[in-house]
């Protein structure tokens, strides 16, 4: 079995937080993992899995590397292969919709500009953000804004997808509509929500529970 | 013998001071690191950003540059008139007003030119650069770039050296000659130094390399304001209080650096001189 996220005993994040208990899973290839859990824990997640802070102890695997010890160079390429949402989204201020979805194409996976824009313009097509690609992202609204980064995480064309509460502000309908787009476009999905429905669980291979008592796999 | 109160507090005194050159040394060690980080950048840089880099850049140089010029035009009229009516008065007044062109080729060209224009940008693009990049740091934009494999000092640092270096050297050109056509206007006005008299003691004064030296000394002060702006912006820890925090930082250090740097090119060119 392919691995692509694996926590071995994690106690916590070096010099911010430290869990109740150790956490441990694992993320096959193909699969989607949802993590029901607060933003308190989603945060420092995957911080840890994108290489952002280092565990405090046992290991933290993706794609079969340590991100925390990788260099600089390393740890973009890591990046470069995994299409993510993170809280808050990140969303340029000072781009419009359409350039917050170029920007990384052209300085993260090396797409020549006319070429960027033409994908920015699919997702935007596929995402339905039409009416908002020149707009800025600070007048618009929250579900637009999720939309927006989603689309950006999608538009590298990445296997692995990491989403931190992707779809909060989105009706049952569209959150449907865009986890199938996801499944389809990517193999393997690590997804953490705060949502309390069930929703995003019609799409999961397997379901994490994370509160105050520990990291166990819901019933 | 010192009593025990007199000696804790004399090694209080010494651990403050320790922990302060300390910190200070931190600081001068993560800045050169900072510099190395962008010297690796612009040798990494992809050939496909130069489309994104050209629009970051002209935005740069128009709002560092472009808009600036009406108060630094405003700023070098009124230098340009202040230091020619008192260095002429000076000058009647001890008798070495043939010496007058390249005493004011000196003050303005050289020296108040490049300054001037330096500190303008300072106020205005280096609290821009430093205000923009903490807030984007604040709200985890940079976060969410390097998570998508971005460099983030490609995409936000090099446009902005670049921009800058371009236009304090542009605007310290700028203050030069309208501090010159400002003498100009004010020698018609004063007795005993035509306007002729007044362009041929500049023509005598000057020459061709000092534009070339005014260039190079406003780029490398754009250069330093950019530089330390953006890296007080981009190292900002992630609260809402560490914005302004950040802009007092970079504009303080990019305003004692300018000076210390004009400074050194002063002493550097009347030794070569």
């Amino acid at each position: 079995m392919d691995v692509i996220v694996e926590f071995r005993h994690v106690p916590g994040e070096r010099g911010a937080v430290r869990w109740a208990k150790p956490v441990s899973f694992q993320v096959p290839r193909g699969t989607l993992h949802l993590i029901r859990t607060r933003g308190a824990f989603s945060g420092p997640l995957f911080r840890l899995a994108l290489g952002f802070s280092e565990p405090v102890g046992g290991e933290v695997l993706v794609q079969g590397q340590l991100p925390a010890t990788l260099g600089r160079h390393d740890i973009r390429r890591l990046r470069r292969g995994i299409g993510s949402v993170l809280e808050p989204d990140g969303l340029v201020a000072n781009l419009t919709i359409r350039m917050n979805l170029v920007v990384p194409l052209v300085y993260g996976n090396g797409l020549e500009f006319d070429a960027a824009v033409r994908r920015a313009n699919e997702m935007i097509d596929v995402m339905h953000l039409g009416l908002w690609a020149e707009e800025r992202p600070g007048s618009l609204p929250a579900e637009v804004r999720q939309a927006a980064v989603l689309a950006r995480a999608l538009s590298a064309r990445t296997d692995v997808l990491m989403l931190e509460n992707p779809l909060a502000s989105m009706d049952n309908r569209e959150t449907r509509r865009l986890l199938t787009l996801c499944r389809t476009q990517a193999e393997t999905l690590l997804v953490a929500t705060h949502r309390p429905d069930g929703v995003l669980h019609e799409f999961a291979d397997a379901i994490w529970e994370w509160d105050d008592d520990g990291f166990r796999m819901a019933a | 013998m010192a009593t025990r109160p007199t000696r804790e507090l004399t090694l209080t005194g010494l651990s403050a001071v320790g922990g302060n050159v300390r910190g200070r040394g931190l600081t001068a060690v993560e800045g050169v690191r900072f510099v190395g980080s962008c010297a690796r950048a612009v040798a990494s840089m992809p050939r496909s950003v130069r489309h994104v880099f050209g629009r970051v850049l002209v935005m740069q140089v128009r709002f560092t540059a472009v808009d600036a010029m009406p108060i630094i035009a405003g700023l070098a009229l009124l230098i340009g008139a202040l230091v020619i009516a008192q260095a002429h008065a000076q000058a009647v007044r001890f008798g070495f007003t043939e010496a007058l062109g390249e005493l004011l080729a000196t003050i303005i060209v050289r020296e108040l030119g490049p300054l001037f224009a330096a500190i303008i940008v300072v106020a205005r693009s280096g609290t821009a650069i430093a205000s923009e990049l903490a807030t984007s740091r604040v709200m985890g934009e940079i976060t969410a770039l390097e998570a998508l494999g971005v460099d983030p000092v490609q995409y936000f640092v090099i446009p902005r050296l670049v921009g800058c270096a371009i236009s304090v050297a542009l605007l310290a050109l700028y203050f030069d000659a309208l501090a010159i056509f400002s003498g100009l206007l004010v020698t018609s006005g004063l007795q005993g130094l035509s306007p002729a008299d007044y362009l041929e003691s500049l023509r005598l004064g000057m020459s061709m390399w000092d534009g070339v030296f005014v260039a190079i000394k406003g780029a490398i002060f754009g250069l330093v304001t950019a530089l330390v702006c953006c890296w007080a912006g981009l190292r900002a820890a992630r609260t809402a209080a560490a914005i302004p925090q950040s802009v007092t930082r970079g504009v303080v250090t990019a305003m004692v650096l300018v000076f210390t740097i004009s400074a050194l090119f002063t002493v550097v060119q009347t030794l070569w001189m």
